[in-house]
Order: C-alpha cells, then structure tokens, then sequence
C-alpha cells in the first residue's frame, strides 16, 4: 500500500512534475500560434464631404481650390497632346497593359512645375531611402501650398485642397500627397489645426478630399481621357 | 564516509531528470508571449502593407460614444496578370471582378446595415443628414489600385447609385459615413 501511494504521486519526496509541463507546453504552443507582433497600427484621420451633388443656397460657386495632380512620369505626360496619344504613351508604360505597375509619377500644385515621385523607394525595406523621399514630397507640396495662402484667414476658410491622382496609379501617391497637405496644415501655420482624436474636429480644418472618380469605364480611351483631364488641370 | 556516499547520489539523480530549468524556461517563454504578442482579432489580421505617412496618430480604439468598422482593401493579382482587390469587411470578402460592381453594392448593404444600428448625430455642415457614431478605418494596401480606394469612398459617402454607377440625384437621404481613418505607419516605423 505504501509503495503504491509513493508511485501514484510522490516519489521519494519529488512532485510529478510532468502533467503540469504538459499544461504549460500546450498554453506555450498556444500563444506562440495565436499571437503576432505587429507595431501598434496608426491612422490619418479624414472627414468626407457630405454635399456631393449639392446645388442651390450655400454652396458658393466658385470656390477656389489647391489642386494636386498625380499622373504617371514619362517625356510625353505633358500638356499639349491629345488624349489618345497619352493613352497610347500609357499603354507602352504598362508593357501594353499588361498589368505592370507604373512606379514613377508627377506630383504637381496647380500650374507649378511638378516633382518626380520614385514609387520603388516608397516601401519598407528602403528605410532611410523613403523616409527622404516622404520628406522631399512634404517639401515640395509645404512650399507650394505657402503661395496659396489666404492670409489671415482661419484654416477652415483656405482654399480646399483636392487630391487628382490618375485612378491606375498607386493607393500610396495619393495618401503622400494627403499626408503632406495635414503635415504643413499642423506644423507649418501659425494657427496650426491640432488634432485631438474627435473626427467631428476636422472641421475646424482645411478641407482636403480626393477628387471622385472621373471614369468608371477603363478602357484605352477612357484612361486617355482621364490622363488629359489630370495633365491639363489647373 | 562522505566520498563514499557521493557517487551514490548521482546515480540516483540519474534516473531522475532535473525538470527544474526546463521548466524555469518554459515558463519564461510563456510570460514572454503572454506579455508581448497580442492575440490577433480578424479584421486586422489580414497582413496588408499600408503607405506611409507622417501624421500617423497612433488609433484610439476607445473614443467614448463611438464606433469603429474596419475595411481592408488587399491587393492581390488578378488571374490574368493584372492587379486584383479584395475589399472585406468583418468576416466577409468581396473580391473585385474587373468592371463588376458587386462587390460594391455588398458593402454598401453592409454599410446600411451599420448605419441604422449606429447612434447619430446632426451633420454640423448642415445638409440635414443625420451622420453614424462610427469611424471607419480604411486599412488599404499601398499598392492597391487608387480608384478602388476612390471607388470604396464614393460608396461610404453614400453618393453613388450603385445600379448605374452614377452620382445620386438625392445626396441628402443616403447614409453616408464621412469620419473616416486610413491607416498607416510612419515611415521610420520597422514592423
């Protein structure tokens, strides 16, 4: 009897350890499985328009805007040709629409001279690479934007800024563009609009948007014409 | 006597492995992951590489009163070489059909759905709508194509008819979700 109480359980005064490192191998396989380490996410807060289509009373007509056109870069991405030869042009870019992704674009404010943008940088393995290229386009458009000042006007009565990008181009040429214009509208005012985390304070800020899609139907002749709408904006 | 008795107690330590540091280390290990992994919910846990930006505020997850929604837009390569898309929200994926619009009109029922449980408030620009407590977190990929991300703010705004494609005639009895979050990191940002 005694011989058979010290084998169940206790041996010679030692626990049995071996169920409890069952358990914990198995929480130990489960967390390692369930778990991810990924920095903690970040957002850039953005508050829509609600008055799309709106007419009559109110809406002022001619509001001025800061436009921001993206657009492919390329010799023949320029103004003064038809919309069937920046077609044509696009279609070479994309190794005859192939799907290839087009990685330099334009950046351009208003009638400015625009910057070429090298998307490949852009991208987290690049490190220092792209925080210098996030840092020139932030540049670029924080000196454009200064010489469409309304001085002494608050932010949210500045001229709208609204973000063209050619719609086959990149989600991020976009973004960077949105991130620059946020970027001079905290740090490089006077009054710079300071974000505390509620979305209903936006707007008290500049209203930056994206402008809606000008095509629905993506063929040749459609991206030609988006491309020449893009090109020629002032 | 001692010399003698030595080598004894070895041998039986023999037939006894000493569990004590295997176990000391496990259970480093197990803090280690307990402490420092997070378990991952679904809507984040799609790996999706979002752009850069230098504005990135970290995500309140707890603004009191309101709600959060994400939607991931993943790019992924079409069958026929082109780029692909994939738009999902909660559980539910709506992959992209080149020229489709299906995918556009399940979110937006989804998005309906969202909008008459959500609590609302007056917009404050006046346009008579009554705008959803929600924040809705746009988690795109850098690389998707821009006019999804256009294409999935137009239906957000409410400010398309989905069964032609075209602007709403009547802007001001849609639902529309205008306080939005596209995520991002900050470009020094390792992970």
């Amino acid at each position: 009897m005694a011989h058979g109480a010290a084998g169940d359980g206790v041996d010679a005064g030692r626990l049995d350890l071996v169920p409890m490192i069952d358990c914990i191998m198995l929480l130990l396989i489960f967390f390692v499985m369930t778990t991810k380490f990924s920095t903690e996410e970040k957002a850039i807060s953005s508050l829509l328009p609600t008055d799309k289509g709106q007419s009559g009373p109110g809406k002022a007509k001619d509001i001025k805007m800061v436009n921001i056109c993206i657009y492919p870069a390329s010799p023949r991405m320029v103004k003064g040709y038809q919309p069937s030869e920046y077609a044509a042009e696009l279609k070479k870019l994309t190794n005859n629409n192939s799907g290839l992704v087009i990685e330099d674009v334009y950046m351009r404010v208003g009638q400015r001279e625009p910057i070429q943008i090298n998307g490949k940088v852009l991208t987290k393995k690049e490190g220092e690479r792209m925080v210098a290229e996030v840092e020139r386009v932030h540049q670029y458009l924080g000196d454009e934007l200064k010489k469409f000042e309304n001085a002494g006007e608050p932010r949210n009565k500045q001229n709208d800024v609204v973000i063209h990008c050619y719609s086959g181009l990149s989600w991020k040429y976009a973004l960077i563009a949105y991130d620059a214009v946020r970027n001079y509208e905290g740090q490089n005012t006077a009054d710079g609009f300071k974000w505390t985390g509620d979305p209903r304070e936006l707007d008290q800020a500049r209203s930056v948007n994206f402008a809606p899609p000008r095509i629905r139907n993506y063929d040749k002749n459609e991206l030609g014409n988006e491309l020449y709408e893009i090109i020629h904006m002032k | 006597m001692s010399t003698r008795h030595h080598p004894l107690r070895l041998g039986q330590q023999d037939d006894h492995l000493d569990l004590v540091p295997l176990i000391d280390c496990v259970f480093l290990l197990l803090l280690f992951f307990m402490i420092c992994g997070r378990l991952s919910t679904s809507e984040r846990s799609e790996q999706i590489t979002v752009p850069p930006a230098r504005t990135a505020t970290a995500v309140d997850q707890g603004l009191a009163g309101w709600r959060r929604e994400i939607i991931n837009v993943s790019a992924r390569p079409a069958g026929d070489g082109t780029r692909g898309a994939v738009i999902s929200i909660g559980a539910t994926e709506m992959p992209l059909q080149a020229g489709g619009t299906e995918a556009y009109q399940r979110l937006r029922a989804i998005l309906d759905r969202i909008y008459d449980q959500a609590e609302k408030y007056d917009d404050p620009r006046a346009t008579l709508v009554k705008l959803p407590r929600v924040i809705v977190e746009v988690r795109a990929d850098g690389d998707a194509d821009y006019r999804t991300v256009q294409e999935v703010q137009q239906v957000l705004t409410d400010s398309l008819d989905l069964a032609t494609m075209r602007p709403r005639k009547d802007p001001h009895h849609g639902r529309p979700f205008v306080n939005l979050d596209f995520t991002v990191r900050r470009p020094a940002d390792k992970g």
